[in-house]
This record gives C-alpha cells, sequence and structure tokens, in this order.
C-alpha cells in the first residue's frame, strides 16, 4: 500500500464511505455540484481499476501534445504571456477554425467549466434565471446556486433528450439557456436545424436572453444531422459556443478549454476571467495538438468502436440506451445507480454517480479502452444478473 | 501630456479615495493590451524584466518530476486532476506545520486574491489596499461592483498606515501587499504588527488579505510571516505563490493560508478546479525537495539579492534614488518618463516594468540573473545618456 494510500484510509476511518465508492460518484460530484472538492474524502489510484466514471479519455492526449509539453516545460517560470506559445497565439489558432472568427472572438479558460461559471456570472440575475435541462450537465446550477441566481429546470424529453420546445418557452426572460449539446449525462444530441430554430426563436422573442452552447462532446459526434453551432455564436450577439480539450484531445488534467462568440459577447465573459488562468504546459498541449489533426480522428473512431461495442453489449440483451454520440452512455439498468455503482465497485468498475431524478433506474458509464470495456461488460452482465446464454432477458 | 495622463489628471480632480482605485483599473487594462502587443517578440530573444519571474525556474528535478508524470504513454493528462490536489495539501500542510484543514490551494495566488475579495467586500464593504499596489483584488472588485478605497503611499514609498487605518473604518477587506508590488518596499516589521493588532481592534469585522508572494526576497531583518497570526484569528489570510521564488509562474499555483472557518468560506468560491495535474506534480515535487533540503529557496534569494545589490548600485552610483527593494524587482526614479524609458528599452531588446500612475517617472525593474542586469545596466546607461543630452 502506497503511503498517499494508507493516509487517506485513516483520514476517512471507519463508518466513511469506502474509496472505491467515492471514486464512482465521479469528478462532478464532487466538484462540479458541490463546488468544492473534498480532498481529503479523495482516493488515489488503483491501477487495477477501471475508471469509467467521468467522461475521461483513457489514453490521455497524443504524441505530438506530449512532445510539446517536453519541448516547452523550460518555460514554466514564464507568465503565460511571456511563455513561446501564448494564450493569445492559441486564440489566433483556434480563430482559424471557424470561418469568420478573429482572434477577438476566443476566450481561453482553464478548462470550460470557467465559460460555463462565467456564462452565469455574467448573464444571469435576480430576475434573469438560468434555464437547462432536469438531466444536463450541473456545474451551471451549482454557479447558480452559489450566487443565489434563480434556475428553471425543464423536464427532459421521452428520448432523455433536452426538450428545445419547452426549454425555448422557458427562455423567455431569461438571462442565460444552458444548451448542452451533445447532453451530458445523456449523451444525446439534437440536429444543426433544430438548433437553429431554437437560437433564432430565442433572439427574436427573448433578445436579452444568452445562450451558451456547449459542445464539449463535438468530436464524438457521428449523427448525421449534427453539425457544431460555431456559426449561430459568430453570427448571433446572444449565443456562445464552449468548447474543451478535456474529452476528445485528451487533457481534462491540463485544464484547457474555450468560447467562441461576437467580440461583444467575448469581453462580457472575460471580464470575469481568471488573471493567466490558462497555464504554459495547457498551452503547449493544444498547440502540439493542433499539429496533429489525424490523431483526434484517430481517437473519435476508437471511441466510436468502443462506444458501439458498449451500447450492443446492452441492447442485445434488452437494455434500453440513449442514442448516445459521447464518450460515454446513458443506460436504463433497472436498478438504482447506487446499487449498480456499488456492485461494480466491488470488481474495481466505477461508472457514474446518481443523476437525480434518473437515479432510480439509470446509470451513466464512460467509454474507457476497448479492453477495459470487454473486461467492464463482464462486470456489468454479473451485476445486473445476466447469465451469459440468456441474451434479451434483461429488464426493459 | 500623454492620453493616459491625462485621463489620470482628470481622475484626481475628483479627488476622493474611490477616484483612485479607478486609476488602478485601467492601468489592469493597460497591461493586458500591452501583453497582446508583446506576442510577435521571440521570448529567447528578450531580456525581459517585466513581470517579475524568476530567471532560473523551478530546478531541473522538478521539470523531470512533470515530464515523469505524464506517465509511460502520457496517459496522465487525460484525467482530471482530483486526485492530485491531496497531496499537495498534504505537503503544504506539512511544510508549515499546519492542518490542511488551514489550506486552500488555487491556480496561482491570483485565485486566492480573487476568492479573498468576492468573499469579504461587497457594494457596501470596501475593499481597501494602497496606490499603488498589485491590481487583482481591485480589477476584480470593479468587475462585479464591489466598492473600492485606494490610499497613496507615504513619500518615501510606503503603505500609509495612517491613512490605511482610517479609510479601514466600514471596510471589508484590506489588501496588505507586503512587500509591495510595484514599489519593492516592505512595511516595518514593528510597525506594521503593531498596526494589524490595531485596525483589527477599530474595525473587529475586517478582514486583512496578507499577500506574501514576495517574501523569500526579504532581506530586512526581523521580517517574519504572517501566517502564525493568520491561524490564531480568523481574520487575517496569508496568500503566497509558486510564481516568484519558486520558479514555477507559468503552471499557476499558490495557496491560502488560514484559520480552518475562514479557508472554508474561502472554498465555497473557488469554483471548479483549474490546476493541472503536472502543476500539482511540480509543486508537490518542489516541497518534497524543501522538507530534505530547504536550501532551493534560500540559494535563490541569495542569487537574487546580489543581482538587485548591483542594479541598485548602479543606480545609486548614477545618482538615481529607488526605493528599499525587498522583492524580485526594484522601483527607481528613471528622472524621465516611464513610458518613454521603456520604449527606448525596449528598442535595445529589454523590457522593463509598465507605468504605475501616479508615479510617472518611476520604473519597476525585475531581477534577472547578474548576467541579463550587467548587460541591462550597460543599456539603462546608454537610455538614460540619451535623454540627460537630449534635456541639455
Ligand atoms: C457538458 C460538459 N461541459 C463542460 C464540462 C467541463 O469540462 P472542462 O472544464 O474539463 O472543460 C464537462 C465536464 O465533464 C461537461 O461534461
Ligand atoms: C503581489 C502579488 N500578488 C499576487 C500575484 C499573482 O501571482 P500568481 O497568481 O502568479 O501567484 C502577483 C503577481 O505578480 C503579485 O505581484
Amino acid at each position: 500500500m502506497t503511503l498517499t494510500r494508507r493516509a487517506f484510509l485513516r483520514t476517512v476511518g471507519p463508518g466513511a464511505p469506502s474509496p472505491a465508492m467515492i471514486t464512482a460518484r465521479g469528478r462532478e460530484a464532487l466538484e462540479g455540484e458541490f463546488g468544492v472538492v473534498e480532498t481529503a474524502l479523495i482516493p488515489p489510484p488503483d491501477m487495477d481499476e477501471i475508471r469509467i466514471s467521468s467522461n475521461e479519455n483513457p489514453l490521455g492526449p497524443g504524441a505530438s501534445a506530449i512532445q510539446s509539453i517536453k519541448d516547452n516545460v523550460s518555460y514554466s517560470n514564464k507568465y503565460p504571456m511571456n511563455s513561446p506559445i501564448t494564450d493569445t497565439a492559441i486564440r489566433t489558432r483556434l480563430a482559424t477554425h471557424y470561418d469568420g472568427a478573429k482572434t477577438e472572438n476566443i476566450v481561453i479558460a482553464p478548462g470550460s467549466g470557467e465559460v460555463l461559471r462565467n456564462c452565469v456570472r455574467a448573464f444571469c440575475g435576480p430576475s434573469r434565471p438560468l434555464v437547462t435541462g432536469e438531466l444536463s450537465y450541473g456545474s451551471p446550477v451549482s454557479t447558480a446556486e452559489l450566487f443565489d441566481l434563480p434556475v428553471k429546470k425543464v423536464p427532459n424529453q421521452a428520448d432523455l433528450g433536452l426538450d428545445l420546445d419547452k426549454m425555448a418557452g422557458a427562455a423567455i426572460g431569461a438571462g442565460l439557456v444552458f444548451l448542452c449539446n451533445p447532453n451530458n449525462p445523456t449523451g444525446t444530441a439534437h440536429s444543426k436545424r433544430a438548433i437553429t430554430d431554437f437560437v433564432r426563436f430565442v433572439a427574436k422573442e427573448s433578445p436579452f436572453t444568452y445562450i451558451l452552447l456547449d459542445e464539449a462532446y463535438h468530436e464524438y459526434v457521428t449523427a448525421a444531422n449534427y453539425e457544431t453551432g460555431a456559426d449561430l455564436a459568430l453570427r448571433y450577439r446572444n449565443v456562445l459556443l464552449g468548447r474543451t480539450f478535456s474529452k476528445a484531445y485528451g487533457m481534462a488534467g491540463l485544464r484547457m478549454g474555450y468560447a467562441v462568440a461576437t467580440k461583444e459577447t467575448a469581453a462580457k465573459i472575460r471580464a470575469y476571467k481568471l488573471t493567466f488562468g490558462a497555464n504554459v504546459l495547457g498551452l503547449a498541449s493544444v498547440s502540439g495538438s493542433l499539429d496533429d489533426p489525424d490523431h483526434l480522428k484517430q481517437e473519435v473512431v476508437r471511441n466510436t468502436a468502443v462506444r458501439d461495442y458498449t451500447i450492443d453489449f446492452f441492447r442485445s440483451n434488452g437494455y434500453w440506451v440513449t442514442d448516445a454520440q459521447t464518450n460515454f452512455i446513458f443506460v436504463k439498468t433497472g436498478m438504482t445507480a447506487k446499487a449498480f455503482r456499488d456492485g461494480c465497485a466491488k470488481h474495481k468498475v466505477m461508472v457514474g454517480r446518481d443523476f437525480p431524478p434518473y437515479e432510480k433506474e439509470y446509470a451513466r458509464i464512460s467509454i474507457g479502452t476497448m479492453d477495459e470495456m470487454k473486461r467492464a461488460t463482464e462486470v456489468f452482465r454479473e451485476v445486473l444478473g445476466i447469465s451469459a446464454t440468456d441474451a434479451g432477458s434483461g429488464s426493459n | 501630456m500623454s492620453q493616459s495622463r491625462r485621463n489620470f489628471m482628470k481622475t484626481m480632480g475628483v479627488g476622493a479615495a474611490g477616484a483612485y482605485a479607478a486609476t488602478l483599473i485601467s492601468t489592469r487594462k493597460q497591461e493586458s493590451i500591452a501583453f497582446a502587443a508583446e506576442t510577435g517578440i521571440p521570448v529567447d530573444e528578450v531580456i525581459n524584466l517585466a513581470n517579475n519571474e524568476n530567471p532560473m525556474g523551478p530546478g531541473q528535478p522538478v521539470l523531470d518530476t512533470v515530464i515523469e508524470s505524464l506517465g509511460t504513454h502520457g496517459e496522465t493528462p487525460g484525467r482530471y486532476p482530483f486526485m492530485k490536489a491531496g497531496p499537495l495539501d498534504d505537503a503544504i500542510a506539512a511544510k508549515w506545520n499546519v492542518k490542511k484543514e488551514n489550506v486552500l490551494v488555487g491556480a496561482g495566488s491570483t485565485q486566492i486574491l480573487v476568492n479573498a475579495t468576492q468573499t469579504y467586500t461587497s457594494n457596501s464593504h470596501a475593499l481597501v489596499g494602497s496606490l499603488p499596489t498589485y491590481e487583482e483584488c481591485f480589477g476584480y472588485a470593479a468587475t462585479v461592483g464591489h466598492k473600492t478605497k485606494a490610499v497613496p503611499l507615504t513619500s518615501d514609498y510606503k503603505m500609509d498606515l495612517d491613512h490605511t487605518f482610517y479609510a479601514c473604518k466600514g471596510a471589508g477587506m484590506l489588501f496588505y501587499c507586503n512587500p509591495n508590488n510595484p514599489v519593492a518596499s516592505l512595511v516595518d516589521p514593528a510597525e506594521g504588527a503593531e498596526f494589524i493588532k490595531r485596525v483589527l481592534k477599530m474595525n473587529k469585522d475586517l478582514r486583512i488579505l496578507v499577500d506574501e508572494a514576495y517574501i523569500d526576497y526579504v532581506t530586512t531583518p526581523g521580517h517574519k510571516t504572517m501566517m502564525k497570526e493568520a491561524l490564531e484569528d480568523p481574520r487575517i489570510i496569508v496568500a503566497r505563490t509558486f510564481s516568484k521564488a519558486y520558479g514555477m509562474a507559468g503552471l499557476r499555483v499558490g495557496y491560502a493560508i488560514a484559520h480552518e472557518d475562514t479557508i472554508k468560506e474561502l472554498a465555497k468560491y473557488n469554483m471548479g478546479n483549474s490546476i493541472s495535474v503536472l502543476t500539482y506534480a511540480a509543486a508537490t515535487a518542489a516541497l518534497a525537495r524543501d522538507a530534505k533540503d530547504p536550501s532551493f529557496i534560500t540559494n535563490e534569494s541569495q542569487r537574487n539579492t546580489e543581482a538587485r545589490s548591483f542594479t541598485r548600485k548602479w543606480f545609486h552610483d548614477h545618482g538615481y534614488k529607488d526605493t528599499d527593494a525587498q522583492a524580485n524587482f526594484m522601483f527607481v526614479d528613471v528622472k524621465m518618463p516611464v513610458e518613454d524609458f521603456q520604449a527606448a528599452c525596449r528598442a535595445e531588446g529589454l523590457r522593463v516594468g509598465r507605468p504605475f500612475p501616479p508615479l510617472w517617472t518611476h520604473c519597476r525593474i525585475s531581477i534577472g540573473t547578474m548576467d541579463e542586469m550587467q548587460r541591462a545596466v550597460k543599456i539603462f546607461d546608454k537610455v538614460l545618456s540619451a535623454a540627460k543630452a537630449q534635456a541639455a
């Protein structure tokens, strides 16, 4: 046992939740939802553990990104604006990915989480609520609660996708609509057409309402009718796009994300930005990644294959799964998220936390490597009581 | 008269302490504009004495640990950092012999400064600080519409404790930057200790944020950290950074030491985790090294003191007055508009500090390596002689 692991066990003591259970609650439970990470309760990693709880990329960034980190480590003593790869340089480079964008349209953040927080802070007010899906990424709600800002939650559709019609209705008079596309934790994505209609409607009916289009999982989408809404963010004053390097780019640990918006709107959230937020090695890694677009393509192909495999496992055993377009899936296991999670954790497979009000029958499972998912599905089989031969007889 | 000077005079005309604060805010914006303009310069060709960075870095063993921490196949950065936070909290707590409940880590001490401002000031409870001082808290207060009061320094460029005392009446938080950036001066240790007691007695609800970013570079005998006071009194917070003597400005990590109740209040606004896994690795490794051998920081401090003394002596020998610098930068009256001085140095490939109104002829010069300072004084000589010749 390593020293830190021992220290952890001592801190937690008898009667406290087990390290495995805490891991299984996932990052958002600790951080996004409650705002503060109780570091004492976080166990060190166990090498045999399969961590499919936090929608992370199990492989990390590509070789070009890693090389760029190595090349730039000697600039650790420089503030980011003095390092060879400044945040302005990265903004300029990212701008070239979007038609008509300039450096001023990009806001860099230490993780796109900052974009989410700052949109809530910049655009919501005591009489201007946050509108979000009932089952959506929870961090904007946490921010609103922290600053005593009102929240309107709109129930999801039957397929667990966001209910855009009802959200559009709720948007009237709101400060900000958080539109997570694809949506976490359901993995569902809306078509470009639906998003465009939504934006047009809100811009017309409620011109002072902002829309944050969170495309954290953009790269992983395979649905044919999906497309980025970046052009909307550049065209409409009230639309912002959130993007991250934490998912397909494999840099959750390096804390890099960004927003795309018109110059005026970008300035509104930039005002809340943490000064010098993005670190030099994160910037270096982004630069290296952008040099190697093929690596990103391969990662998407890899994730799609493993996602298909995992979805197929559940569906062929009679379980309903959302139309997940992401590096995670949302499954109707028919048992409580807790029972499923604890059952899996006994076998060192860590799956997602509770997602109320769906915690009684659903679980979120992130996509690991093919190898990991092959082991994990064996564990799911055992926990769900699926015998190797009775495919099709699971609860539905 | 330059545009910024004219604006400044207009602001001064209003006269109230609040008006001084407005000046701090606009210079903060100026700074980011200047940074943007600078991106075209290859970093390796410039002597950068503009940003109070440590030219030596954190040391090769720490950098090696960063690279090792990437994992065999570079997989570690794929995971969120939250599992890495505990070991750093523990290491900081062990270093200062406090509980980890007394520690809050942030993405640079910037995050601590921002959180404290958010938590302890409001539109009725002002932020109080010196003019000039480090602008982060004032900039944030302006963004969120919190009240600010800035108190001009004394004629010897030190914090004006008497006027600060009065400004703290009814205030929410005092930003006590010691040594003070940009002027590099330190409050007299005995006077400072007495002042803090007195002001907390006068305003029982006041919080004091003691920013000790540059403490490792202080050479004044008898100067001590305020951590002991902070642990005893929940109203005092000490901010520390890995950006200066530890040489990790680009990695973005700092922390607060305070009473456990205060840490809880601050943690509430420590929104999200903005610290990289590589940064955790670096900071944890640096403290592990300290625990075995504390000489890294004492050596860095000594290196800085030598280069600082050399540079200060050059200015004294040439008839220029400076403050009693106690940091990795100095503050000297170059007897010409600092904007012009800055531009002339820049043309020679040397970056020095920007103007810090209302001190229009003082320049903040960060201390580089001895070699850099030897090259820099030659440039200063050229620039200042040319200015003198022109004036004559
Ligand atoms: C939908 C969504 N948006 C934003 C984030 C924040 O990610 P980061 O701050 O790592 O960019 C997450 C993280 O899981 C997410 O799921
Ligand atoms: C007095 C003072 N405090 C805080 C900071 C912020 O530093 P960091 O966020 O890098 O810790 C600085 C930076 O120059 C400073 O001068």
